[in-house]
Order: structure tokens, then sequence, then C-alpha cells
């Protein structure tokens, strides 16, 4: 591992940034407080013997299949619980132009 | 007049097939018990009172002989189990009122087999948490002492079966979310093998650890249970191919030669007085059953939690993106931009612990920080899986505490998230391998409060879990043991 970066309000900025979620200043203080500590007891790996056999990875199944087209659920259905939708349509507030609904 | 909910689900099941009881009458006095006890547990998070005595009078309409050993029971769901037109919320406000347009496939395989759906089960929000305290809706309550916590995430599961406001309940476990509630709430609770199980329908956490499976009275009811939701489905690509063997009729061979193992690292000599000696009594009446008990090495245990902290934060971090209030869900109105959408959804929508964790999963995946803890993680994961694979080597089952202790207070677990992570030790190691493990109820504590012991076993092999727990509950009472103050009646 290479040295640590302190876990700071800005870097948790940065994170909440990258979340997509805000923190009130006084949330964000307690926040990196607890992140601190978890991230120090993750140091623990610094300990971490080599592998045996040199494997690396999760013992972590998956198999991939063919793509098999097949009738799926309804339009209709799928959109019954978008927040906010109307005939068919998901509506968001305007992404272009500066925004405004 | 018998007290039906005392029976365990293969007794109801026998007593339906017997029509000694009916399946309404049955549906229709659990439904009144959840009304009458649930408001101080609050187990369930959503009653389908109307939807259970539908089907349980159409279930009685087609009962004939030969019909499953759970055909007409009630059991309860955890709300992370997608259900067809029935609300799906994962205990967050994020998607309260969200109702999905199809079922797991778990909820397909119980229909299939009978069973009558009483509702949705409390949990931790997203399953993220060991105490059931972070659901948007409230905590779930210990039925063992209503100032404790229930356990988590599917505390919900584990507090209706201890209760007995359903006669078996489906929960998922990602780092112990099975076992840890069974533990804390005197039930008994498996967590198969990873790919056993499908978990197409299971709202994701941490796609690489979560896995579905049942908690019951006792082993045999969840070698039922298991029985019905194990096998392939094409739609989960990480569900495993293969034979998947009977495990009720094979429950009763015999222990003889059985090699339990306990490991050194998880009696470490701070380890809880009682629940060392509680988890050691179980290995004698193992191996008074037959078993032989060796003591065994589990190198790289010390590395777990910080592994799986580390991955199933990355993996939620990823799989929670997806909320942003645009398809499905609770929306945060008045917003002006995509951007503000997206963040005032977020961060009105999700609780501090899924933020906590999310915040973390970035951390450990963004540049400069990947290599150090997300990479190391994983080759973490791999000597885990290595120490297990050598542990095998010498037995064949590993016995093990489920928790350090019994159930906390409420409110004592949050304000310290790393000793609450802490406090998954023995349960996590068993996510990141990839292996069945079983939680039974083994004594209580000088409180009164249940204890649990924890059975490991190699992939694909729950027929030894099941058949181990079996033999320890023909010779022992604890999972009979009722909560304090007893069931009513």
């Amino acid at each position: 591992m290479e040295e640590k970066q302190n876990m700071t309000e800005g870097l948790v900025d940065y994170l909440c940034r990258l979340c997509r979620i805000s923190l009130t200043p006084e949330e964000c203080g307690e926040m990196k407080e607890k992140l601190a500590e978890i991230v120090d007891y993750m140091d623990c790996l610094r300990t971490l013997p080599p592998l045996e056999d040199g494997a690396e990875g999760a013992p972590c199944p998956a198999a991939l299949r063919a793509d098999v087209v097949e009738p799926s659920t309804q339009a209709e259905e799928l959109l019954r619980g978008v927040p906010g939708g109307a005939e068919h349509t998901i509506l968001v507030p305007r992404t272009m132009e500066g925004g405004g609904a | 007049m018998t007290q039906w909910e005392h029976l365990t689900a293969l007794e109801l099941g026998r007593a339906i097939a017997r029509g000694e009881v009916t399946i309404p009458e049955v549906t229709q006095g659990a439904l009144e018990r959840i009304a009458r006890e649930d408001q101080v547990y609050h187990s369930y998070l959503t009653v389908t009172g109307e939807q259970a005595m539908d089907r349980a009078h159409r279930l009685q309409a087609q009962l004939a002989k030969g019909v499953g050993p759970l055909y007409g029971v009630p059991m309860g769901l955890k709300d992370n189990l997608c259900t067809r037109g029935v609300p799906t919320t994962c205990a967050s406000k994020l998607l309260e009122g969200f109702c999905p347009p199809y079922n797991a496939t778990v909820v397909e395989r119980l229909e299939a087999a009978g069973g009558v759906s009483l509702g949705k089960l409390n949990m931790d929000e997203f399953a993220m948490g060991s105490t059931s305290e972070t659901s948007h809706f409230g905590p779930v309550r210990n039925p063992w002492d209503t100032q404790r916590v229930a356990g988590g995430s599917s505390g919900g599961a584990a507090a209706a079966v201890a209760a007995g406001l359903g006669w078996y309940a489906i929960g998922s476990d990602t780092g112990g979310s099975i076992r840890q509630p069974a533990a804390y709430c005197g039930v008994t609770g498996i967590k198969p093998t990873y790919g056993s199980v499908s978990r197409y329908g299971l709202v994701a956490y941490a796609s690489s650890l979560d896995q579905v499976g049942p908690l019951g009275r006792d082993a045999a009811d969840c070698a039922a249970v298991l029985e019905v939701l194990q096998g392939w489905d094409r739609r989960d690509a990480t569900s495993v191919e293969r034979t998947y063997g009977p495990l009720l009729s094979q429950l009763n061979q015999p222990l003889n030669g059985l090699r339990i193992g306990l490991p050194a690292q998880c009696f470490p000599p701070e380890l809880d007085g009682q629940t060392a000696r509680c988890v050691r009594q179980a290995a004698q009446v193992l191996k008074e059953r037959g078993a032989r008990i060796v003591e065994v090495s589990l190198p790289g245990l010390e590395y777990a939690v910080a592994a799986y902290y580390i991955l199933a934060s990355a993996e939620a971090s990823s799989n929670l993106a997806r909320y942003d209030g645009v398809k499905y869900g609770w929306r945060a109105e008045g917003t002006q931009s995509l951007e503000e959408l997206y963040c005032r959804t977020r961060t009105q929508g999700f609780g501090l612990e899924a933020k906590r964790r999310m915040l973390l999963g970035a951390f450990v995946l963004s540049s400069g920080h990947y290599e150090d803890y997300y990479r190391t993680a994983l080759r973490a994961r791999a000597v885990i899986d290595q120490g297990f694979r050598q542990a095998f080597g010498q037995c064949d089952v590993l016995l093990t505490p489920v928790t350090p202790a019994a159930a906390p207070r409420l409110g004592e677990s949050l304000s310290n998230p790393l000793e609450m992570y802490q406090g998954d030790l023995y349960t996590v190691p068993v996510n990141l391998a990839g292996l069945p493990a079983l939680s039974m109820p083994c004594g209580l504590d000088g409180e009164g409060l249940p204890l649990g012991a924890q059975l490991i076993a190699p992939r694909f092999e729950e027929g030894v879990l099941l058949r181990v727990a079996h033999a320890f509950q023909q010779d022992t009472a604890y999972h009979k043991v009722q909560r304090r103050g007893g069931l009513e009646g």
C-alpha cells in the first residue's frame, strides 16, 4: 500500500459529489470522523501475506449465457412505477438550456 | 384445542394435509396475532391480509393427497424480495410505495410449493446494518427483550419467526444477515452456497456476496424450505447449474466419524465467556452423537471484516447509483435541473448508514485508492478462501460462534459503526468465500437471551450442515425455548 491520504472534509465533499448526495457541515464533520476510523481500521490489510499460488480475485462464479430474445414485461407495467410519469413517458426537469421544468 | 402457532412449519404442514386444521384457519390466526402483537415488534412493513386469505381459500380448495410438506403454511418475505404488485421498499424512503411488476424467483418457487405469504418483513435499509435499526420505517424489536435489537439485516424475518408471526421466513445474507438475527432471536437460519439459490428479484446490495435463504424454528424446517428455494435459474448469471440433492430425507443420517473443526482463531481469550462455553458445549453434544472434534486453524480471519466492508461498500456504491428518482421509487419535489433532481432525491431518500457505505465505496474505488483498498481486499478474499480450503482439509464442518455476544440494546450500535462492523467477525468470512453456513440456538446468556452457534461447510454441502444441526436439536431443546414471556396460551 502507498502512503495513505487523510480523510478530510474536502475529501468527503468530493466523495459526496461522486455519489450525488449532499451533507450539512455538521453531518460532513461527523462523517469524516467515522470514515477516518473505518479507513484506519482497514489498514490492517497492509500486513496481508502473499497468496500461496499467486492467484488473485474472488471465488465468485458467474456463467455467461447466450442472449435469447423472449417476451418481457410490458412497457405499460414497467412505467407504472415512474414518479411523475404521464402517458407512457418519464418526465424529468429540463436537462438543457439552463434547466427549468 | 391445539395451539397451531407452537408447531413447526413441517408439523403444521402435516396437520393441514391430514385435515386437522384448514389453511384459512391458520392464516386467519396468524393475521390476528400480527395485528395484536406486531405493534410492539414491528417485524412486518406490509401485511397482505386480504391476498393471504384469498390464497389460503384457493389452496384449501385444491388440497389433495401428495401435496408438498409446506403446502398451506403461512410465512413472511424480507422486503428486499420483489413481489408483483406488493410494495417492496427495502425499508427505504427511496422505494416507499414501489410495487415491482414481477416476482423474485424464490417467491415463484414458494408459491409453487403452496406457500402463503402474510406480508413483507422489516429490515435494515437496503440490508445495510446489523441491527434492523436503519429501517426508514422504524426499528424491529427483539421478541425476547423489546429493549434489544432483533439483529440485521433480516431482523423482521427473525423476529417474526421467534414471535410466532409466521412459521418460517425468507431473508437474505450478505455478511451474516440471516445468521446473526437468527442467533439474536433464538431461531435457526441458513445462508446457502453462493449460486445455489437464485438472486433474481432480490434487490442488490453487494452482488458478489448476496444470497437468499430461510429462517425457521428448527433445522428440519430450514431443510424443507431450502429444498424448495435451491436450484438453477437462467435469470441469475451466478446461479450454478448442477444437481441439487434432497435435504429433508438426509436429515437423520448418523454423524459417526464426521469431523467437526473448532478454529482456534474463533475462540480468542477476549471472547465473551458465555458464548465460548455454549459453543463448546454444542461441540460436546455432537461428539456424543458420534462426531469427532478437532482443533483447526483458520488463517486469514483477521482480514475478513476489513476486506468485507471494502468489497461490500464498493459494490453497494455501484448498485445504489440506480436510485435517482427517475424511473421508479421516491422523487424529491420542486427540482429545477436533472442534477438537482438526482442529488436532492438521493440526499433526502437515503439514510445515514446507506450514505456512509456509498461514500466508503466511492473512496475505495476512487483514483489513487483502488489499488490500496479494493484490489487488496480482493487478495484478502482469496487468502480467506485458501484458509477455509486448508481448514476443510482437516475437518468436514466448522463450528464457531455466530456473534461475540447476545443482542445489544436498541441505540447502542449505530453510534459506533466500526464496532458494529467488527461484530460481524464470524459471519462475513463465509460470504467472502461463498460457503454455506447455518446458525442455530445453542444456549442462553446470563440475562436469558439466546446465543447462536454457527456451522460452516464446503460449497454445496448444505445437507451436512442441516444434518448436524438436526442431530444437535434432537438432543437439545434450545430451539424450543420460548422467548421471554412465551407465546400466548
